[in-house]
């Protein structure tokens, strides 16, 4: 053949030639953004953020549905003008009038005055004793667009969407032409309200109580007849309260994490968005998360604190009013919205938003294409809403905490529980990591250990502890998840049984508990399981990523199979004597979820998880991580109770409202003190608080979890903190002893230092600052605390 | 409340003291706080550093895009306000002290406060240097040189500027490539350009060289070096110059002669300031909002902070333009955007961190021990106090904790000296044992030999197990020691004595695989490429079997269509039996691997080399024998082999990316198809 016996110089030049201009290929494809060529010198190269350009219109419309509305708001010329006027209405009302700002005298009882002005439904407060009267909508809107200036104008506002389009539109007391029949009732009045374009309709209900004003729209009352035009959600006396940029002293609270205020005050224009965070944290099942960038394969950002408790406060100092929001019904689809001077208008208002229906994202393909999608169903529930309000000396954030407190004692949503000192000691007992062919067991306390450790912290003084076990299930704490059965790691029971731990701690007084969560599955490890997973409303199954060393990501229990999973292990603890559990999980989070063709709100996960976690308060001695609100009757302590808050741009002050409330009623634990950067100051929360300390402890050098999942634990070895848990014990302790079953009536700041009172005369000052204050006669150290007794 | 009488009064102290200017807020920040680890990954941390407070305005003024700011050494805050022309100067607190340059300045980009109290401004529009007292007088004024050197298209648009104390000023001008314009104070004489970046001549750059015209190349974005984004300068006299692009050195440490001396593992892709700390420590603010610190030697201590992204969270940022430091380390972080300067304290751990170091540094190695392992057991996995640990260590002459210690750090030079001493220790007391196992190995092996040559152990036992079992695959297997001895006879035994079998050679590969498994995880810490505890099995598999295979399809059907002699099994086995060496000596070495340290590397290196160079030499025997070709048609015949596995690379690629987007475009059409079913 011919091409067979070419010469091999010609083979060689051949396959030389070839393998250049292949290699040349290949270095230009991976080259391929260094060909980019520019006039002229070079210019600084700014990076643009990746913006959506790349994507399609779709993806564009994606964008939207995630900011929604702040999107639809943001069109709204946003800045301030300097000159605005200020409305200067009245604060203080001496006495009864017929007609104040054309609201007509309506109602009263034996605290308060309502007016009521019927062509908007706005209502003005009158406080009997001090005359102090609160507003709820304004009299004189500033320049502004016309949907914003009937927003501020009008009690109540609906919000609907047309057909799936993802924009939300607004029905006022004005805007669409509503038709308002109004009827006086013994404490108030009924006002029906109807859209005759939207073919929509509903009922407000507004009456006077003794401690302040309660609103209802009940569920059976709304109509809406119209295929097109659905209702999305309502705002219920947004303006309640409100005031324009800095004319009023006074702040709004927003539960927060522990609790913050942002106080009323001209913002200069610094902060273009409101403070939006729905009621017991995001909604995983509708909402897309952040889009997040990835810092080396981390995630550089912690999550912002849940919101715990369904309340939200105004209070005006000047006059000495304000009033605690307690969302009575609907606070599982509510959002608490609080808005500081200068976003998008010049008034700082605070209000809930509740959400009927949502439009989420359907997507189409692998790579980013989505549609919009309308929930089917309106969620199940109707708006309740009290606002009680506080005066005088009580017109402060302790005043709020206090009203919040008779509120949960006196609708039985929180019991007295017994409250003696303790402090957590929690262990991890295993975890895995990957190994050369399969995954390596990482012991890191076993039973015999903690018992040990246990035995020792005692010995030291430690005399009452509550521990929580963490990773006592067999391929430990997050290899092992769902726990479903009782069956503890091997590699932990080496010279100690758990239940012999368990035998052991009961005898000594210890409260060990072991804990579930009840919520995440590990699907790496188990690759068929009879649970069903949490599906979105989008039907993709939700996944949880955690970035970790082993699993990049778990996903949820559907919440049938979370009871399911719970009814299983109740048999299997109650049989193996178990009496103590800790659950974490389906204590702080709540979802919407599909199944099949159906679709489920939070309301109806809830339902499944409190019947579950009722029936494990009966039958367990149980205690709850970081629970909400409805939950807090079911546990017998509160554990990882934040201490701050989420350190918004917009917040001045960090509050600890739930402590406030809580306090001598029900034990609370901190987070972990390891994990502190500034401990020092961490413990003057403790004591300000009045928190038991929780310290999370290893046997082992917590080095060796560098290649597990629990990667950010660096600091638990026993050695470390075996004579700082003695010592914190037995300073708390000996405060605890004047404290005891005391409640908190008074929470002053004095700069640095502040000044806890208790209602048996006890004060406790914390001086956070380094040098010696004085207050009130009382010299307190540097980085000190001193209780005062008086009798 | 006021007036409390009779009382019982309970005082209780907290012991310790910390000199901190502490305010109450003690925030869960918005932001994790990260730190190296020995393979130069992120490990999080404790926060490090707090945010003490935010300052948006002096008293009444505010300031708009300001592109620099600096600390005085009296604390003052001097902000290079761009927006809006000038020069703000205020206190910590937020109080303006005074403004300077107001209808001067038309757009000031970077200031600098030089050693003998002025400030320099570097005037982007004006394209001047201007020269202010402290009190706002207007000095002197720089404008472009015209000196022959500056040349004659270089750019003189000053972005930032640093003046050291032998009042040489240096100044950044956008879009001049050729270095940092270096100039003197004191006659604006141009001295020359200091350390420009180094472009980095790849391949490509190399062949565009070669074929393109001169104008296509002066519009090609990487032959001109970038021009670095900031500078600062320490109280030596050393540049810190950090640039952005790629293949640049992000962050650089300049001495005198230009040259950098800084080795930074990990940086910022885009950093747009340097400033520098107590300690000589960099802090480097990237422009999407983290903020690193390094050591004075490049260890990074600790990243932090992020875009904000609507997150609206303290601690977060639009973007950053210029980071400065004032004398109690607190770093402040100016956002051109958000129009607004956060100023993050340290918190308890980080001072620690910082004492540590500073014993450190001093060299007070004996001192550093106690705060070091303070932070290692308030943080395990914060490999840098381990290696100050491991310093100290070593220098007490405690090197078997110092080597321990080293080994946590990761460090592997530190580790191998101190192994060194060791071993040294060790082999210093058993030596003698040694001498005697080994003399006393070599007897009894004489005396084996030679009682087996009396008896003839091995040889009847041999032939018993022969007899009995027929074990041609034990053969094929043992056969492979004739590839180290006699290397052309073996091949002519494979290829025509049927001396090896399929199953021999799959057992070899079998232990080539493990071999190669061993030497990538079980080699020792000093010559492992891989980190601890990462295990990639699936993937060390796919890719054995994947190249193996590869390599002999590609032969094997080179070879067919090339008359070659070799049928698939001679070829197959006769490859597999080429990595004699391998088989032989690898286990030794990698055994071996686990007592060398750096010093006698060298030997570990040969040895590999050696086999390297024999296994190929066998490679290219095996196939000029087994298919009878000549010398040249050998090359050939390699040469056609490795393109041909260029080419099905190619071709499983591009398979590859079609497959995939089948399946995409499949999954788009059902999910829609659902959808539209759904919702109709």
């Amino acid at each position: 053949m011919k091409i067979a016996k070419p010469k091999l110089t010609t083979i060689i030049k051949w396959i030389t030639f070839l393998l250049i201009t292949s290699a040349f290929i290949y270095l230009v494809i991976q080259n391929d953004d260094g060909e980019q060529a520019i006039d002229g010198p070079v210019t600084p190269d700014v990076p643009v953020a990746e913006n959506t350009e790349e994507q399609d219109s779709e993806g564009a419309e994606n964008e939207e549905v995630e900011q929604g509305e702040e999107q639809a708001e943001d069109i709204v010329p946003e800045q301030i003008e300097e000159e605005v006027a200020i409305e200067a209405r009245a604060q203080i009302i001496t006495e009864k009038r017929d007609e104040i700002d054309d609201h007509v005298f309506w109602i009263d009882n034996e605290t308060y005055e309502l007016y009521l002005k019927e062509e908007n439904l706005s209502v003005i407060l009158r406080d009997k004793q001090t005359g102090a009267v609160m507003y709820s909508t304004v009299k004189d809107p500033i320049d502004s667009n016309e949907s914003w200036k009937n927003f501020t104008t009008s009690g109540v506002v609906m919000e609907y969407l047309v057909d799936t389009n993802i924009v939300v539109h607004r029905a006022d007391m004005y805007s669409e032409n509503p038709t308002k029949e109004i009827a006086k009732t013994d404490t108030g009045f009924i006002a029906n309200i109807y859209y005759p374009e939207l073919e929509i309709g509903f009922e407000v209900q507004v009456s006077l109580t003794n401690e302040g004003v309660t609103v209802d729209i009940p569920q059976e009352s709304i109509e809406e007849n119209s295929d097109r035009y659905k209702i999305s959600g309502f705002y219920i006396y947004p303006f309640l309260g409100y005031s324009q940029l800095g004319e009023r002293d006074g702040y709004m609270f927003i539960p927060d994490g522990s609790g913050a205020l942002i106080h009323l005050k001209d913002n200069d224009g610094r902060y273009r968005q409101p403070y939006s965070e729905m009621v017991y944290g995001r909604n995983v099942g509708i909402d897309d998360p952040y889009v997040l960038s990835l810092f080396n394969d981390k995630d550089p950002f912690n999550d912002p604190e849940n919101i715990l408790a369904p309340v939200f406060g105004m209070v005006q100092t000047d006059a000495e009013i304000g009033y605690l929001g307690i969302i009575e019904e609907g606070e599982f689809s509510a959002q608490i919205e609080a808005y500081p001077s200068g976003a998008i208008l010049p008034y700082n208002w605070i209000t809930a938003k509740f959400i009927y229906r949502q439009v989420y994202n359907q997507p189409t393909s692998q790579d980013g294409g989505i549609m919009p999608v309308r929930q089917k169903n309106r969620n199940d529930f109707d708006i309740k809403i009290h606002y009680q309000f506080v005066s005088k000396n009580h017109a402060n954030y302790m005043g709020l905490a206090s009203t919040y407190r008779d509120y949960l004692l006196d609708n039985k949503l929180i019991n007295q529980k017994t409250e003696e000192f303790k402090a957590r000691v929690d262990f991890l007992g295993a975890e895995v990591e990957d190994g050369l062919l399969m995954k390596k067991d990482v012991v890191m306390t076993t039973f015999d250990e903690a018992q040990q450790i246990l035995q020792h912290l005692q010995n030291d003084g430690v005399a009452n502890m509550l521990s929580i076990y963490k990773g006592w299930q067999h391929k430990g704490l997050y290899g092992g998840l769902p726990v479903r059965s009782y069956r503890p790691e091997s590699g932990l029971e080496k010279e100690l049984a758990l239940h012999e731990l368990l035998d052991w701690s009961q005898t000594e007084n210890i409260n060990l508990f072991l804990y579930q969560d009840a919520l995440r599955i590990n699907m790496e490890e188990l690759t068929q399981t009879r649970y069903k997973l949490m599906k979105k409303f989008n039907k993709r199954t939700h996944s949880d990523n955690v970035y970790g060393n082993v699993y990049q990501s778990f996903n949820y229990l559907n919440p049938a199979s979370s009871v399911a999973l719970l009814n299983n292990m109740k048999q299997e603890y109650q049989n193996e004597g178990v009496s103590q559990i800790a659950l974490s999980g389906i204590s702080n989070h709540l979802f919407s979820y599909s199944e099949g063709n159906q679709e489920f709100d939070r309301m109806a996960t809830k339902n499944q998880y409190q019947d579950i976690i009722e029936t494990y308060h009966q039958e367990f001695d149980l205690v709850l991580e970081q629970p909400f609100a409805y939950l807090w009757n079911e546990t017998n302590a509160i554990i990882d109770l934040p201490t701050k808050s989420s350190d918004y741009v917009f917040t001045d002050e960090d509050i600890p409202f739930i402590a406030l409330t809580l306090k001598g009623l029900v034990p609370m634990y901190a987070e972990y003190t390891n994990f502190q950067a500034n401990q020092e100051e961490f413990f003057l929360q403790l004591v300000e608080q009045g928190l038991s300390p929780s310290f999370y402890i290893t046997e082992e050098d917590p080095a060796a979890l560098k290649n597990t999942n629990s990667s950010e634990i660096y600091s638990s070895q026993y050695e470390r903190y075996r004579e700082i848990i003695p010592s914190y014990y037995q300073e708390l302790q000996a405060i605890h002893q004047y404290i005891e079953g005391a409640r908190i009536i008074g929470h002053e700041r004095f700069g640095s230092v502040t000044k806890v009172t208790y209602d048996n005369e006890v004060d406790i000052y914390v001086n956070y600052s380094d040098t010696e204050q004085e207050i009130d006669d009382q010299r307190i150290d540097g980085l000190s605390y001193k209780v005062v007794h008086s009798e | 409340m006021t007036k409390i009488k009779n009382l019982i009064q309970v005082m209780l102290f907290v012991v310790l003291t910390f000199t901190l200017t502490s305010e109450s807020v003690l925030a869960n920040t918005a932001y994790k706080t990260f730190t190296e680890d020995g393979y130069g990954q992120y490990v999080e941390t404790q926060t490090a550093y707090t945010v003490r407070e935010t300052i948006v305005q002096l008293d009444d003024e505010l300031f708009i895009q300001a592109q620099d700011m600096k600390i005085g050494k009296d604390g003052l805050i001097y902000i290079a306000d761009t927006g809006n022309q000038r020069i703000l100067v205020g206190t910590s607190t937020g109080e303006l002290v005074q403004v300077i340059g107001e209808d001067i300045l038309q757009r000031p980009t970077g200031i600098f406060l030089s050693h003998d109290d002025k400030l320099y401004v570097a005037d982007e529009v004006a394209a001047k240097i201007f020269v202010f007292q402290l009190d706002g007088k207007l000095l002197q004024e720089f404008e472009r040189p015209d000196s022959v050197l500056f040349g004659e298209t270089a750019n003189f648009i000053p972005q930032k500027v640093a003046v050291d104390r032998r009042d040489n000023i240096y100044i950044i001008s956008s879009g001049n490539p050729n270095g940092i314009i270096q100039m003197n104070a004191n006659t604006g004489e141009f001295i020359g350009y200091f350390a420009p970046n180094q472009t980095v001549v790849t391949p490509l750059t190399a062949f565009r060289k070669a074929i393109f015209t001169e104008e296509q190349l002066s519009r090609m974005l990487d032959i001109i070096p970038a021009t670095a984004t900031n500078i600062n300068m320490d109280e030596k006299g050393l540049v810190y110059a950090v640039s952005q692009g790629e293949n640049v050195e992000g962050i650089r440490k300049l001495n005198v002669a230009g040259q950098n001396i800084l080795e930074t593992t990990v940086y910022d892709d885009f950093p747009i300031s340097v400033g520098l700390g107590s300690l000589d420590n960099i802090f480097v603010a990237g422009e999407n909002g983290f903020i690193y610190e390094y050591t004075s030697e490049g260890n990074l201590l600790f990243v932090f902070g992020g875009q904000d992204d609507g997150r609206q969270r303290v601690g977060l940022f639009n973007k950053i333009s210029a980071i400065a430091l004032d004398e109690h380390d607190q770093i402040y972080a100016l956002d051109p955007e958000k129009n607004q300067i956060q100023i993050f304290r340290p918190t308890e751990f980080a001072d620690l961190v910082h004492t540590s170091l500073e014993l450190y540094q001093n060299g007070d190695y004996a001192m550093s021990k106690e705060p070091w392992q303070e932070v290692i057991r308030l943080n395990g996995l914060f490999d840098f106090a381990y290696l100050g640990l491991g310093e100290a260590y070593f220098k007490e002459e405690n090197y078997q904790e110092a080597s321990e210690a080293f080994r946590q750090a990761k460090y592997k030079e530190g580790y191998s000296d101190a192994f060194w001493e060791v071993r040294n220790t060790w082999m210093r007391e058993h030596i003698i044992y040694l001498v005697y196992i080994l003399i006393g190995l070599v007897i009894l092996r004489k005396l084996f030999s030679f009682l087996n040559k009396k008896y003839q152990w091995t040889h009847r036992i041999r032939n018993k197990v022969r007899a009995r079992f027929r074990l041609k695959w034990w053969d094929d297997i043992v056969f492979m020691k004739n590839m180290i001895r006699h290397p052309l006879n073996s091949y002519y035994s494979i290829q025509h004595e049927n001396k090896t079998g399929m199953l021999s050679t799959v057992i070899w590969i079998l232990i080539f695989f493990m071999l190669f498994i061993a030497e990538k995880y079980f080699s020792g810490f000093i010559f492992r490429y891989v980190r601890d505890g990462e295990y990639t099995l699936g993937l060390d598999t796919g890719m054995f079997l994947g190249a193996f295979l590869l390599v002999i399809s590609s032969l094997y059907l080179i070879c067919t269509i090339n008359d070659g002699e070799g049928k698939f099994q001679h070829i197959f086995s006769g490859f597999v039996y080429a990595f004699a060496p391998y088989f032989v000596f690898k286990p030794f070495l990698i055994l071996i691997s686990n007592v060398l340290t750096y010093n006698e590397a060298y030997l570990l290196y040969l040895a590999n080399f050696i086999i390297y160079a024999w296994v190929a030499v066998l490679l290219y025997i095996m196939i000029k024998e087994i298919n009878g070709y000549t010398n040249k048609e050998t090359i050939k015949i390699i040469l056609l082999t490795l393109f041909m596995i260029l080419i099905l690379l190619l071709l499983l690629f591009i398979v590859y990316i079609l497959i995939l987007q089948m399946i995409q475009f499949i999954i788009s059409i059902i999910n829609e198809g659902v959808y539209r079913f759904e919702n109709r």
